[in-house]
């Protein structure tokens, strides 16, 4: 009996000491100066070895056993603190961050956001203050290209696009605030649409993707607008050579709503005008606008509405009765030409935050974005006897509304549980003509009129659901893992109107359930050192058709149908992460291997432009990928010099059964070396420098072999026989461009005045005038055959001026 | 601010006003010069073929033709004769060089006086000691019979109607080709009282709204102009095709008296090899709008150049 006495005690004993009584601390992390949420702030306990990192909308929540703690609370670039907590209750505890100019105290590893702590392989984050310090082309700060200074992303010369460890422009799922941005790209990808004086992070995913995202192959750049001041009015200008941006921002009311607008617009075509012939009439500009209000409800609720308006115009207007020696004198006729091309993208997102408690957060989001394209030629003449008026216009685009719900759940510090669900309409317009054609003769059985709409490939409407859940699950004090579903939905709508015979037998039938696992996982050898590596299968439904080798905006993104199926992946990564000299370096060297199936390209010759012919019956499908290499990368983000080093040594392949004879090929874009050395250095508070050099193997190109005779073709006017001579070109991408590098510097000149600060910034991109090649063709030059390489940008100079205030 | 701006700008304009063409070092793969055959066999011709040499793409050689090949000319296999060139009726074919001047080459036929059937398979296989050797082979489908032939003039004043039909084969795949063209020698005094002769001769334009033509954005009504076309027997594979075209009255036909319609078929090499033509000379430019580049079709085994065959109809109106 006394045993078993003893034995109940002891039960009880070891029981009560498991059911210790846990008490949540949570609450949001701002920067004290303007109120914005700071994602990804540290929040530790060194004596349980435990921490959490803020979410995205800079929620925090701590759940640890009643007792006496001291917590530290870190983020790069402010000052720490530490605060004591007798937890015996739930406890809601905001953070106000303050800015530290030069922080170079040490790193706490804490939490989960140093690089060997996270969990997450393939994802970098930039800080935007970073991005600021890199010299840009045209002095415009622009963050597409600093993404393309990171390894495994490559990029075209001049062009925003970039290319993910071998995928396609088209696979990169680029969203701002939330909403996917369809095109990002401005001047035809001379600058990203995205003004770096609106953005607070910037997050680049590679690889291992958690299952909150889905719908591309590649990557997910996840781009996160400023929320405005909360706490006072502020401005910031800044003018440059081709364009000037204006930054408004403030309380409406302070510490409760706060707005933040900012607009941008560029001015080439009025620096070109005086030089433009006369008669001539030159559009030549972008403009930009973001907007954002966010307002506090309550303590639990708070809600965001942003949007973000772009478009870029280009137009020539001939009128030659206007021209040189020509006004003022009658004529029996005139006329006039005109040509304009213009594309830009509308979004808008409504968020709503609310914490159900202090352990369930949750996220909800309305989106709406359009992209739209369009090219119009028109031609007036006026003559004696007739008048004639035509007009066609080609309209191409895609317009989505959606909405999603997102919960994070963290019951304990071993749990973040992420689950939601999402629902997409996309409206798909691949291309329409307008004709409008009128000839009023004096004969008037010359007359002639049309006004018609011809759409080819007809309009599609597609519904796109998901569902996921992810633990971000601490398994033992060294190993950590995120595991995770995402479950895709995806159908064609009844209301889809078409020519095409064939897509009507396909509505309804298009019914695609994909399941899609993603895990990853973090060993730590010590506080030091950690293994990671991961799995994800991707699955895309809309594809971007592309004929051109510089992403022109007459691009167009179709869906996924029987025919053309949808895009899939799998992708394994596995990489070694440290921390150098007490954290002031993170290195990491992680391999890949990705496979992708179903990718399409456009069959030989068709242009979207030139054809009336349905997409689907224009392109080559069932076509497979595969990329694999490796990636160095060593960044510094405190102190007063920062930067990273990329280097990317990898491979990425192409095969369809009607290109290059169904063999394996080089994709375009397989760049065997890829390195990036992106360096600041702050002097003091008045001067600081930037300098970045990248070089890259180049691009892979088809270009002429051989040349022979063709066919003798007999001419039907004078029966001579007359041979052409014709190039072979052996297989696809089999020749190398020359290689790829560059240096880009940058200074500036900081003055703080008593109630605005100002920046002179002075760079040049290109400093020692590489003629870099853009594209290479066969040319007969000196009586003999060579190769011409044309080149885009040689050193180009720049200023601007910022003030703040 | 004001001393930086100026010179900055000037500057800038300066640099960007530069040469950016530059004649580069580029490593392509070697190429080992070919043979090349080129040859279109019809029903209604001996058979004749020139052969030539590829040559590297940097090399300073012109690729000239050859005349001393051995080649043979196989039916189903079967050996049928050898081709010889044709050295005594040289001929000087034109071409435009590099520089864009027109100059000329010295081009051999390789003939036989056997003249093609239709419904064969044949092979042309050329020896040279020095070049791997090369083959080719093409098939002549058998005859389309065209029927209910009519000529409509008097309808529309503008234009001249005409209409035709011809039966598919349903036991294969179709390709077809359409061309219109006049040919006719006129005679007038001029005003010195000479008579004076005039040769009009070319292609004629036709307009159709047929589904099987290659259809453009539609201009004054129809969705095909051109003065020829190929396409398939995708719509209506195996039944009873009818094709109707307008002419323009007041074209150049309008000076002749009479209007020729060659109809023509032939085999998928042949469709593959005019298709990959107009491509190639109109689209794939390496250029930066230019996307991928076109290459010509080739069915010739370890070489270049193209044996392709015609079996074509010819039918002389006279509206």
């Amino acid at each position: 009996m006394k045993k078993i006495f003893t034995i109940l005690i002891l039960l009880a004993i070891v029981t009560s000491s498991y059911a210790q009584k846990k008490y949540t601390i949570s609450g949001y992390v701002t920067d004290k100066n303007n109120g914005e949420s700071i994602v990804g702030a540290n929040i530790y306990s060194k004596a349980l070895n435990l921490g959490v990192t803020s979410n995205t909308y800079g929620f925090y929540s701590l759940t640890l056993p009643q007792g006496i703690y001291d917590l530290s609370f870190t983020f790069i670039g402010y000052q720490n603190q530490v605060k004591n907590f007798n937890l015996n209750s739930a406890v809601n505890h905001d953070v106000e961050f303050e800015f530290s100019s030069i922080n170079i105290q040490e790193v706490v590893v804490t939490g989960e956001k140093n690089i060997v702590e996270t969990t997450q392989t393939s994802m970098i984050e930039v800080p935007i203050e970073q991005i600021r310090t890199i010299p840009a082309l045209l002095g415009e700060v622009d963050i597409l290209k600093a993404i393309q200074l990171l390894p495994g992303v490559q990029s075209s010369e001049g062009s925003s696009g970039f290319y993910v460890r071998g995928g396609g422009p088209d696979q990169n799922l680029i969203l701002l605030d939330g909403v996917p941005v369809y095109n990002a790209s401005h001047i035809g990808g001379l600058f990203s649409v995205f003004n770096a004086d609106a953005i607070k992070n910037v997050r680049l995913t590679k690889g291992g993707f958690p299952a909150r995202f889905g719908g591309r192959l590649s990557s997910v750049l996840e781009i996160d607008m400023r929320e405005g001041n909360m706490k006072e009015f502020k401005g910031d200008a800044t003018f440059g050579l081709i364009s000037s941006k204006l930054t408004l921002e403030g309380p409406i009311i302070k510490d409760k709503t706060s707005f933040i607008v900012a607009g941008r617009r560029t001015y080439a075509d009025l620096l070109a005008g005086p030089f433009m012939p006369s008669g001539t009439d030159l559009t030549l500009y972008f403009y930009d606008l973001n907007a954002k209000i966010n307002h506090k409800i309550s303590k639990n609720d708070r809600i965001y509405l942003s949007a973000y308006m772009g478009n870029d115009a280009f137009g020539v207007d001939y009128d030659p009765s206007q021209g040189e020696g020509q006004k003022g004198q009658q004529s029996s006729g005139d006329g006039t030409l005109n040509f304009g091309l213009g594309y830009g993208n509308l979004t808008s997102t409504l968020r709503w935050n609310h914490l159900f408690s202090d352990k369930l957060f949750s996220n909800t989001t309305l989106t709406y974005s359009k992209y739209s394209f369009n090219t119009n030629f028109g031609l007036t003449s006026n003559q004696t006897n007739e008048n004639t008026a035509i007009n066609f216009d080609y309209l191409a685009g895609i317009e989505d509304l959606g909405g999603r719900i997102d919960f994070d759940y963290m019951p304990n510090p071993n749990h973040d549980i992420k689950f939601g669900t999402s629902y997409t309409y996309h409206h798909f317009s691949p291309g329409e003509v307008n004709q409008n054609i009128n000839i009023q003769s004096s004969d008037t059985s010359q007359n002639f009129s049309l006004d018609t709409t011809l759409n080819f490939s007809g309009n599609t409407n597609v519904h796109e659901m998901f569902f996921y859940v992810e633990d971000n699950v601490k398994i033992t004090s060294r190993l950590k893992a995120n595991i995770g579903l995402h479950i895709g939905h995806y159908s064609l709508a009844n209301n889809s109107t078409t020519n095409n015979i064939g897509l009507i037998d396909k509505i309804n039938d298009k019914n695609n359930l994909s399941l899609q696992p993603r895990v990853s996982a973090r060993y730590l050898l010590n506080e030091n050192w950690s293994l990671k590596a991961s799995y994800a299968k991707m699955e895309q439904n809309i594809h971007l058709l592309s004929n051109s080798s510089v992403g022109f905006p007459s691009d167009i993104w179709v869906p996924a149908l029987e025919s053309v199926p949808s895009q899939k992946s799998e992708q394994w990564a596995g990489s070694v992460s440290t921390l150098l000299f007490q954290g002031a370096y993170e290195l990491s060297l992680e391999g890949y291997y990705k496979t992708m199936s179903n990718l399409i390209t456009y069959k030989a010759g068709y242009s979207n432009l030139e054809s009336t012919e349905s997409w689907e019956n224009a392109v080559e499908t069932g076509g497979e990928g595969k990329a694999y290499g490796m990636e160095l990368f060593l960044q510094k983000k405190k102190g007063k010099t920062t930067g990273w080093i990329g280097y990317t040594l990898s491979w990425a392949d192409r095969r369809f059964d009607n290109i290059n004879f169904g063999e394996w090929y080089s994709y375009k874009y397989d760049r065997r070396h890829d390195f990036s050395l992106v360096i600041s250095h702050k002097f003091n508070d008045k001067w600081d420098v930037g300098a970045t050099w990248v070089y890259g193997t180049g691009n892979a190109i088809t270009f002429p072999q051989g040349v022979y005779t063709g066919m003798p073709q007999i001419s039907p006017w004078d029966e001579q026989i007359a041979v052409d001579f014709v190039e072979s070109y052996g297989n696809r991408n089999s020749t190398r461009l020359p290689a790829y590098h560059r240096l880009d510097f940058g200074i500036n000149k900081h003055k703080k005045r008593k109630k605005w600060d100002s920046t002179l910034s002075l760079g040049a991109y290109n400093v020692y005038n590489r003629k870099n090649p853009f594209f290479a063709y066969l040319a007969y030059e000196d009586n003999q055959r060579v190769a011409k390489q044309v080149s885009l940008f040689p050193i180009i100079p720049s200023i601007s001026y910022r003030i703040q205030f | 601010m004001k001393n930086i701006i100026s010179p900055l700008l000037l500057f800038s304009l300066f640099i960007v006003s530069c040469d950016m063409e530059t004649v580069i070092d580029l490593d392509i793969p070697s190429h080992e010069p070919v043979l090349v055959l080129n040859g279109l066999l019809d029903t209604d011709t001996n058979v004749q073929v020139v052969v030539s040499h590829s040559v590297g793409a940097f090399s300073t050689a012109i690729p000239s033709f050859v005349n001393d090949a051995n080649v043979l000319l196989y039916k189903n296999n079967q050996f049928i004769d050898s081709l010889l060139p044709d050295t005594t009726n040289l001929v000087y074919v034109n071409y435009i060089d590099d520089s864009y001047n027109v100059d000329s080459l010295a081009m051999y036929y390789y003939k036989s006086n056997y003249i093609p059937e239709k419904n064969v398979n044949y092979r042309i296989e050329v020896n040279h000691s020095d070049y791997i050797s090369i083959s080719a082979e093409t098939y002549i489908p058998n005859d389309i019979t065209l029927y209910n032939i009519d000529v409509d003039t008097i309808s529309n004043e503008e234009k001249i109607g005409f209409t035709f039909s011809f039966d598919d084969n349903a036991s294969q795949q179709n390709y077809y080709r359409l061309k219109l063209f006049s040919s006719c020698t006129k005679e007038w005094e001029n005003e010195d009282g000479d008579i004076e002769e005039w040769n009009f001769r070319g292609d004629t334009r036709f307009m159709s709204n047929d589904p099987s033509f290659p259809s453009d954005i539609p201009f004054e009504g129809y969705t095909f102009q051109g003065d020829n076309v190929v396409f398939t027997d995708a719509l209506f594979n195996g039944q009873q095709k009818t094709i109707t075209l307008d002419v323009i009255s007041d074209l150049k036909y309008a000076n002749c008296d009479t209007i020729i319609i060659q109809f023509s078929t032939f085999s998928d090499d042949t469709y593959s090899y005019y298709n990959s033509l107009g491509d190639h000379s109109e689209k794939g430019e390496l250029s930066i709008f230019g996307g991928e580049v076109i290459p010509v079709y080739t069915n010739v085994e370890n070489g270049l150049g193209v044996l392709i065959s015609t079996n074509a109809q010819q039918i002389y109106l006279k509206p």
